[in-house]
């Protein structure tokens, strides 16, 4: 253990740590565009994830790759996923926050977050059905991610409340991309009795 | 159902006295004794843990059932007290098994997966108030009556919804442990199961998926009204991931039922 890194130990640690820094500065942005109150700051990044999500699920409607079933169920998810942007904009307003411009603004933004937050799958390039479920599932993991650092952060009960509604329907869609892709195998479609989802 | 009473108060006023399932002792005890140490999960990639290999060797369906006490030969879900008593008769196999695949799920659920490091988290930094022994130990009493329906309900399903069943009542062992070793940790004891909870009279798989729908609702209402009530970050994360995996149950179970997965754009109960 003590011996000297390998080459790929430090081209792995060097990559995890640019990572770091680039989610990092990524927040820094967020907290400079929102201001430094904890609670409109944890709901201004779950209102950045969401409107990713919608970007992504924007990009892989348009594509031809979907069976129209697959396509019926997403087209219902995109729109529970701009009605959540619109709760969370709602949330800040009662907050008194300034409402951040939409951010990511389009889908070269949107694709640059993902990469960011170590999501490596093209939304301009979706050759397959799998491949849109895949970007999908890892949209909706940032979103689970992002309400349960704010569960943690909100104070005022109704921010929470609200919070833990919206993170149950991302899981819920976390689910139902899961079960698409796998055929409705629930060891797959709801793995862990515990939801945190990843940042 | 009620989304903004007491959780306990709710399940209480559920319990009919004429009219229930024989909770059978302790079953977050039942799980702790079943824990199978050579259980191990290496999770998938990101987004996608269960894909990854998954290796879990036959929980001890003796010491599981064990810890619940020795099963007659035929367990009935029986009238506690009743005038007019009903009874659900189950095979004995069938729950011995529930129980003991349960153990050996929930294990796996806890010896790995994206749950570890929350708990190591709770356990590692985060402080329980006394104060949050009530809201804690009333949503295990929701968990309870979720444990009992899930065992009651998952003969009644066909193959791929009891599948579901057994995954999701694993799953509530696991909330289960996890509240019970809050409270613990608040100073306090955790709430045992009672005796019996009224369940209803299901008899077929769309009554007992009405059951668990019904089931998941009460919990999503109580961890939605109790969540603000707990005073720690740590805690209330904690509680809301359960909420979140409560969630996803309903969406299979809707799913099961020939409904939409959701039923809006927030999951309220």
């Amino acid at each position: 253990m003590g011996g000297k890194a390998t080459r790929r130990e430090l081209v792995w640690r060097a990559g995890g740590l640019a990572a770091g820094l680039s989610v990092w500065g990524g927040g820094e942005a967020l907290a400079r565009a929102v201001g430094a109150d904890p609670q409109v700051r944890a709901l201004a990044y779950a209102l950045q994830m969401e409107r990713l999500g919608v970007i992504v699920y924007g990009q892989t409607l348009a594509t031809n790759v979907l069976t129209p079933a697959v396509r019926r169920q997403l087209g219902l998810l995109a729109a529970e996923e701009r009605q959540h942007v619109g709760r969370l904009e709602q949330l800040l307003a009662q907050l008194g926050a300034r409402i951040p411009s939409p951010s990511p603004r389009d889908v070269a933004a949107a694709q640059a977050l993902l990469t960011r937050h170590q999501v490596h799958r093209s939304i301009t390039h979706i050759p397959t059905q799998h491949d849109a479920l895949r970007v999908l599932i890892d949209v909706e993991s940032l979103t689970e991610g992002a309400y349960f650092k704010a569960v943690s952060v909100l104070q005022e009960p109704a921010l929470i409340r609200a919070a833990a509604e919206l993170m149950g329907s991302d899981a819920q869609h976390w689910s139902v991309l899961s079960g698409i892709q796998h055929h409705g195998d629930v060891m797959i479609s709801v793995p862990y009795p515990f939801v945190q989802g990843s940042s | 159902m009620s989304a903004g009473g007491d959780p306990s108060a709710a399940v209480r006023a559920a319990v009919d006295p004429s009219v229930g399932v024989s909770a059978g002792g302790d079953l977050s005890a039942a799980v702790r004794a079943g824990i199978e140490p050579t259980v191990g999960v290496s999770a998938g990639d990101r987004g996608e843990p269960g894909a990854g290999s998954l290796a879990v060797s036959d929980p001890p369906a003796r010491r599981a059932v064990g810890a619940v006490g020795p099963p007659p030969a035929r367990r009935t879900l029986s009238a506690v007290g009743a005038p007019a008593r009903r009874t659900l008769s189950v095979p004995a196999r069938s729950r011995r098994s529930l129980l003991a695949g349960a153990a050996g799920a929930t294990a796996l659920a806890l010896a790995g997966c994206g749950s570890k490091p929350l708990r190591e988290k709770i356990r590692d930094g985060a402080h329980v108030a006394p104060g949050d022994l009530g809201p804690l130990n009333a949503l295990l009493d929701v968990e309870h009556y979720a444990i009992a329906a899930y065992a009651a309900a998952i003969p009644l399903l066909g193959p791929a919804a009891a599948r579901a069943g057994k995954q999701f009542l694993a799953q509530e062992l696991a909330h289960a442990v996890e509240l019970s070793d809050l409270v613990h940790r608040a100073g306090g004891r955790p709430h045992k199961p009672p005796a019996s909870y009224n369940l209803g009279h299901p008899r077929d798989q769309a009554q007992a998926l009405a059951l668990l729908q019904h089931v998941e609702d009460v919990q999503l209402g109580a961890y939605l009204e109790r969540l603000p009530d707990l005073s720690g970050g740590h805690v209330r994360a904690t509680l809301v991931t359960i909420y979140a995996n409560e969630a996803q149950h309903l969406a299979v179970l809707r799913m099961a039922a020939g409904e939409t997965p959701t039923s809006g754009a927030l999951v309220a109960g």
